[in-house]
């Protein structure tokens, strides 16, 4: 799915100034630098996972297909019309920026969510990369159904990988995101191996005749994306693939992250860069996927729903083990592929928590920090079932910082048009403030009771949520700036020589 | 010289492509397949480090003259 690395990639130079300022006219970027940066850092360990659950989940061709080109299409769209237009207008980071609305409190809070996200994903992808070191090794590797560590070997696997991502995390930053950009062409043309060698399978095994793009279209249909799914499993429908495609990087387009990479864009339309990582990243690469797991399927004869419910309640549902499937399909390269994959997007994702951390207790040493950040992330990664139960967590992540896109977008371009204060903390001299705190808990208490009694699927109750969120925000904000003015006046009254501004600096 | 590397480069990443390609099409067998992509990745590591994010001679000439 990708993580916010774009940072440390194609813009690297400039990224460590500015952090309160907003990015002058000189340091400015061309198109060029966001489409290498997209396009490789969203092909990740992590879509070695995606792919086979949308098998599991029981996604048909049609839906898989049209699903991905939609969904991803409209997150195209959320970056070039949310994201980049504020992104190119006020230039600062999305921290400062947040500050300035919501006060350097929220920010810390802000952190701790974030980095406690980035930990999560952080150790899917070692869960990823640890898969093919079980293949080298030959320890059982965890099942679908294991929640927690199954052997000794994978427990001594996922430390070891995790260890050295840390390490170097701590240490050699500067190295893997060298060596992240000379992977990524060849990595994305691995997956697309990995593609076309299950296909080569596929024709195999159904002694398909494959003469025309229509006898392609069926063999999809009636042995790849059967539309048959896994007991346990989310069911997905058309819908389901296009809210996932959509929101998979919502924290980056809808929740704004990704203000701290566009701030550096010439032009706001060179967001439209984002389809090339969405294209390759969360098309291709998930296609390709779930193509390599779609055929252990069809290997296993659970072609039909009579035989996957058969194999689900005998526990014989093949593991969506990324290593293995790729040594399967291409040998070595493909191993090496899962590897780097899943340590290239890690360990900007482990700094990265890091930092996020270390704005929170600044006073430990950002080495420690992510020390620190880096051995919880790899107690997470022995826990198999972050990594069996992606999807869902993805969707939670996305979920846990919209509200605060919805803030900063309302703030932006609504709150002046309603007479109100736009960057209301800076102005009120605030640490926290109520408007901004309050739209973040109160929607996702929302969204959470929703899902929990409403029936409401995670994967889809974000787009609620937004409009939720936005609301609040202005009801909040209304509310918190008429009393601010009606304090500020009535101390002006009250002293009239008295200075406005050490009345809103109580 | 980095055009002759950047050549190279390139060439691995067509192979990277071909090769699983020329599998599909039954022209290459799946052994062979794995062990020659195994060769093209380690020429990709060996040969891209040695010119991609360095800057080209001309550059590197300009800079120093500043």
């Amino acid at each position: 799915m990708g993580t916010t690395s774009h940072e440390t990639q194609a813009t690297s130079a400039p990224r460590s100034e500015y952090e309160r300022q907003p990015v002058p006219d000189e340091a400015r970027l061309g198109f060029k630098n966001f489409l290498g940066m997209y396009a490789g850092e969203h092909t990740a360990g992590t879509e070695l996972m995606i792919g086979p659950l949308f098998v599991l989940a029981g996604v048909s061709a049609f839906d898989v297909v049209v699903g991905l080109l939609v969904g991803n299409a409209l997150a195209v769209l959320s970056w070039l019309f949310l994201t980049a237009p504020i992104g190119t207008r006020a230039r600062l980071t999305l921290y400062y920026h947040l500050e300035k609305i919501a006060g350097r409190y929220t920010v810390i809070l802000y952190n701790l969510a974030n980095g406690l996200a980035f930990c999560f994903l952080a150790g899917a992808m070692i869960t990823v990369s640890a898969t093919a070191v079980g293949v080298w090794f030959g320890f059982p590797l965890p099942t679908l159904a294991d929640m927690t560590p199954n052997s000794i070997g994978w427990v001594l696997s996922v430390l070891g990988v995790g260890l050295m991502i840390t390490l170097v995390a701590a240490y050699g930053y500067r190295f893997v995101s060298w060596f992240a950009n000379i992977a990524a062409p060849w990595m994305v043309l691995i997956f697309l191996g990995f593609g076309i060698v299950s296909l080569k399978w596929f024709i195999d095994a159904t002694g398909t005749s494959v003469a025309s793009t229509g006898d392609l279209w069926q063999l999809a249909e009636t042995a790849i994306w059967t539309g048959v799914h896994v007991p346990g499993q989310p069911d997905f429908t058309i819908w389901h693939v296009i809210f996932f495609a959509w929101f998979a990087n919502m924290a980056m387009h809808i929740g704004m992250s990704d203000l701290s990479v566009l701030r550096f864009a010439r032009k706001s339309w060179y967001s439209i860069a984002s389809a090339a990582g969405m294209y390759v990243g969360h098309f291709m690469a998930w296609l390709a996927a779930s193509m390599l797991f779609a055929f252990q399927m069809y290997d296993a004869g659970l072609g039909s729903e009579a035989a996957v419910i058969a194999a689900a309640e005998a526990g014989r549902i093949p593991d969506p083990l990324p290593g293995p499937l790729a040594d399967q399909a291409l040998g070595v390269a493909g191993l090496i592929c899962v590897i780097i994959a899943g340590w290239t997007t890690a360990n900007p994702t482990i700094y990265r928590a890091g930092l996020a951390f270390q704005a929170v207790i600044p006073r430990v040493s950002r080495f420690h920090v992510t020390i620190g950040t880096g051995l919880l992330t790899t107690f997470v990664a022995m826990f198999p079932g972050v990594a069996m139960q992606l999807l869902g967590f993805v969707a939670l992540y996305g979920l846990l910082l919209m509200p605060i896109g919805a803030v900063i977008v309302i703030d932006y371009w609504v709150l002046p048009r309603l007479g109100m204060q736009r960057f209301y903390a800076e102005h009120a001299g605030h640490r926290l403030t109520m408007p901004a705190l309050g739209t973040w808990l109160i929607t996702l208490a929302i969204c959470l009771v929703l899902v929990r009694f409403a029936d409401i699927e995670i994967f889809f109750v974000a787009l609620s949520g937004w409009f939720i969120a936005a609301t609040l925000f202005i009801g909040l904000s209304f509310l918190a700036q008429r009393r601010q003015a009606t304090h500020v006046a009535m101390t002006t009254t009250a002293a009239p020589n008295g200075s406005a501004t050490t009345a809103t600096r109580e | 010289m980095r055009t002759i590397l950047q050549t190279l480069s390139i060439s691995m990443l067509v192979l990277t492509v071909l090769l699983p390609s020329l599998y599909l099409f039954d022209a290459l067998g799946e052994v062979a397949m794995k062990w020659a992509l195994l060769f093209v990745t380690l020429v990709w590591f060996a040969v891209t480090p040695l010119w991609m994010g360095r800057q080209p001679p001309a550059n590197r000439h300009e800079h120093r003259s500043r």
